[in-house]
């Protein structure tokens, strides 16, 4: 009887010490997770921690809930290196960077989804302004198309999936932990997501590393190919938000790849394809009065000067300020009345170029 | 619902256990209803459209089981198992179908793209044994609830065991007889799930990224090394998931104060493939045995039909476990290995003993005065050939599985990359080497991967099973908060996908 007694009671021990130390556990690792908050998700940033802000598809949805901000930088790994303190500098705009390497238009429609909705839920402050930088590649894409799956329990509204947040170690290790130990990843707010690219990488050499010409195609692919597929987009993913938000500015660019994407073009034979993208495209959108288009990627100067570029599509960080300031100053400004002009310029360049003379 | 998620450890099981416990002694058939409904929320959580496919296949079965009672005739045998046959016929293997003819015959039929209703192979083998059972006279009379509770039992459900009807009856139809609950029982079943979800979640996943990262890339090459590692790897993945599940199945089945039959028992340790099949999988080879090669004549027809029925029995477990050629030749090189065992046994001095799946206990059961060099040379050479054979069990393809094995003797044998070692650079180990200053040397990226692959063979040769383990574990203040631990461990490492690899077959 005695014995088993001690059993039961052995049995009770036991069984206090597995629950009590998982309910610890958890407590204190929840609890960890939710002070630091390293994606922003309950709330913003506290102002002593480091954070590493470096994971875009998670951590974009908390910065557009949480963050204070009037204006955002959309688009893909062509807005990263943007400093957003130029907007504020140029434009007096308190802008917040949500970009997703690779992006396609269903991402820019979920991100302008959180960032809108919580803009009407929060009121402080209005948005008065999107920079949404478009890449022509991805935009006749399947419409549901995401570069990378959403991680549900960031994006929903469903507070119980949200033990996969609080209660996950690569939350708790990297980005609540080891921060606090290694210091040397703090990511500057102005400058979130910036490539790892250095100064010295921007230059043809560099450039030359990562470029295989695009192998040669002998047929031209007919100018309309993509058109619906940019239509299907535009109709689902993008222009819905322009047409809700008439108070809302939307600055449109289209980034400066290197001449070397416009060879590639050449290569497939498809040049005049790619500009009856921009100019429908365009013309669509110059049709909202809340809309300016602004073109870089027929910038002679930038785009055949490899001191401006780590690779054949990404350009420095100079050349992100040299385009805010051509946005503020209204430079570089398409409309209706000159469009023609400029995708003359681009398809001029694009079929005209010396491309034996670059030294590849 | 993956046994690993949070949905299931910390909604599903306590609901489930919590239900369970209040019912049981007051009313036991509500107890065994609220099993079932767990156990039909917990399939139809992956996909609605499943529950409707098992459902159909559970009254179906009773269908034929209840009209057997009444008059057991061959023809009903025939329709039941031909039923059961046809359904997985026509969810597993008809793109396979489909592919092969277009294969041969040079056709361009479509392929169907049916989504593999998960577990199907499961409960559809069960069912046919019950089926068998029944039509030889072994079973009783079962009520609709006991039935569906028996097929559709959640630990068991998706990824085994398969279990006979003789094991688990008794206990579904004693649920409410014993009053109260059995709290050693309840705790070491705790256990063995802790144990079991730390093999899959810990363990195995960490094997599986550097095993995906090798075959989500062989168009790029691959070298001798990073080859030869990937088969190793694979079969410790193999090894941990598929124990890990079962471990977790029995605990579950023991908090419930259900035992289910044990499936997987040390088999990297036996000595020849034999004794392997009596390890691996342990209840698919008795249904095979039992269903398959006794029924084809077993070794009662002289030695050449033996072999024969062997090979067919291996054939049917290779198509089991998967649609595709490379299961079909998994399967054929192990029962060619079985079979040549057989014969040299037989012209040995060894007495011809066992069928394929026979429970007899694995020689290295026996008490031996100390491990001999042969015996140590016998586990080797069986680790080995498994280990080529999972290859064609993991790959894709024939030209996959070939490649990966041309690469370990054709490509030149160097340090494996960064980026595959990398794998098992888990996050809580930066903390450890950074602690003990050795992650800034130059080997300190494989550290992980080589203490991983060390233990990892320690434990599939030397250590005991984790029933064993929790069987012996003590019920101190230390060891509960030792497997506190664990458990917080595994909770806080289920973040990211992961899925179970028994799930299709």
């Amino acid at each position: 009887m005695k014995e088993a007694l001690r059993h039961d009671k052995s049995i009770v021990r036991f069984v206090a010490a597995l629950l009590v130390t998982i309910a610890i556990g958890l407590i204190l690792i929840g609890a960890a997770v939710i002070y630091v908050d390293p994606f922003f998700h309950y709330h913003a940033p506290i102002k002593w921690y480091p954070y590493v802000v470096d994971d875009q598809v998670d951590m974009n949805p908390g910065l557009a809930r949480h963050m204070d901000y009037d204006s955002v930088l959309l688009g893909s790994s062509m807005t990263v290196a943007f400093d957003t303190d130029r907007f504020m500098q140029d434009m007096g705009l308190k802008t917040q960077k949500l970009s997703y390497n690779g992006a396609y238009p269903k991402d820019q429609a979920n991100i302008m989804d959180i960032v809108f909705d919580a803009k009407e839920a929060g009121g402080a402050t209005p948005l008065k302004r999107v920079f949404l930088g478009i890449d022509e590649l991805n935009y006749s894409a399947d419409i549901m198309q995401t570069k990378f799956p959403i991680t549900d329990y960031l994006y929903d509204e469903n507070p119980f999936n949200d033990v996969k947040y609080i209660w996950n170690k690569d939350v708790l290790l990297d980005y609540v932990i080891k921060p606090l130990i290694d210091r040397s990843d703090k990511s500057e707010w102005n400058k979130i997501y910036k490539q790892w690219w250095q100064p010295m990488h921007y230059n043809l050499a560099n450039v030359r590393l990562y470029y295989t010409p695009a192998p040669m195609e002998p047929d031209m692919t007919p100018v309309d190919e993509y058109l619906a597929g940019i239509d299907r987009n535009l109709d689902v993913n993008i222009l819905p938000y322009i047409e809700a938000h008439p108070e809302t500015e939307f600055t449109i660019f289209y980034p400066p790849y290197s001449i070397l994407y416009w060879y590639d073009a050449k290569r497939q034979e498809q040049i005049d394809t790619i500009v009856a993208k921009y100019d429908h495209m365009t013309r669509r959108l110059l049709e909202y009065d809340n809309v300016d288009v602004y073109f870089f990627m027929n910038d002679e100067s930038v785009i055949t000067d490899f001191d401006n570029y780590a690779d054949h599509t990404h350009y420095s960080p100079e050349v992100c300020d040299y385009m805010v300031d051509c946005m503020s100053g209204e430079s570089h400004k398409v409309t209706t009345d000159n469009l023609d002009e400029e995708l003359k310029i681009l398809r001029d360049l694009a079929y005209n170029y010396d491309y034996d003379s670059i030294d590849l | 619902m993956l046994f690993n998620s949070y949905i299931f450890i910390f909604l599903f099981l306590p609901v489930c256990l919590t239900g369970f416990y209040l019912l049981k002694d007051r009313a036991p058939i509500a107890a065994k209803c609220w099993l079932i409904g767990l156990s039909l929320w917990f399939y139809g959580y992956f996909n609605l459209g499943y529950l409707a496919i098992m459902l159909f296949s559970i009254a179906f079965n009773y269908g034929i089981y209840s009209w057997m009672l009444k008059k057991r005739g061959r023809l009903t045998l025939i329709i039941g198992v031909a039923g059961n046959l046809g359904l997985l016929l026509y969810f597993k293997y008809t793109d396979f179908l489909i592919d092969s003819t277009n294969v041969i015959f040079k056709t361009d039929i479509p392929l169907r793209h049916i989504l593999l209703p998960l577990g199907i192979s499961f409960f559809t083998f069960q069912q046919i044994g019950f089926i068998a059972d029944t039509y030889r006279g072994e079973t009783k009379r079962y009520g609709f609830i006991d039935y569906c509770l028996f097929v559709c039992f959640f630990p068991q459900l998706i990824a085994g065991p398969i279990v006979g009807h003789e094991q688990m009856m008794p206990q579904i139809t004693a649920i409410g007889s014993k009053k109260g609950m059995d709290g050693e029982k309840f705790c070491r079943g705790a256990m063995l799930f802790i144990l079991g979800l730390a093999k899959k979640v810990l363990i195995a996943d960490t094997f599986g990224k550097a095993v995906d990262m090798t075959y989500g890339a062989l168009g790029d090459g691959v070298d001798a090394s990073q080859a030869i590692l990937t088969i190793l790897f694979y079969t410790l993945q193999l090894y941990f998931d598929f124990s890990g599940y079962c471990d977790m199945a029995l605990g579950l089945g023991r908090m419930l104060g259900i035992d289910i039959p044990v499936n997987f028992d040390s088999p990297y340790k036996s000595r020849d493939i034999t004794e392997f099949w009596k390890r691996w999988h342990i209840t698919l080879n008795k249904f095979l045995t039992k269903n398959v090669y006794i029924p084809l004549g077993g070794n009662r027809k002289g030695n050449v039909r033996t072999y024969v029925n062997l090979l067919a029995v291996f054939l049917i477990s290779g198509v089991w476990h998967g649609a595709g050629v490379t299961f079909i030749i998994w399967g054929l090189l192990h029962g060619i290995i079985y079979v040549i065992t057989r014969m040299v046994r037989s012209h040995g001095s060894h007495k011809d003993t066992g069928n394929v799946g026979q429970t007899s206990k694995p020689s290295n059961d026996k008490k031996t005065s100390g491990i001999r060099i042969a015996d140590i040379l016998s586990i080797a050479f069986t680790f080995i050939f498994v280990n080529i054979a999972w290859v064609f069990f993991r790959a894709e393809t024939v030209k996959d599985a070939i490649t990966v094995l041309k690469s370990c003797v054709m490509t030149p044998l160097s340090i494996p990359s960064r980026n595959f070692a990398g794998n098992f650079n888990l996050n809580e180990f930066w903390y450890v080497l950074k602690i003990l200053h050795i992650d800034r040397f130059i080997f300190a990226p494989y550290i992980m991967m080589v203490i991983y692959t060390v233990a990892g063979l320690i434990v599939v040769f030397t250590a005991p099973n984790a029933k064993t383990v929790a069987d012996r574990s003590a019920f101190t203040l230390r060891n509960g908060i030792l497997y506190g631990i664990l458990l917080l461990w595994c909770v806080v490492s289920l973040s990211g996908v992961s899925t179970f690899l028994y799930f299709n077959f």
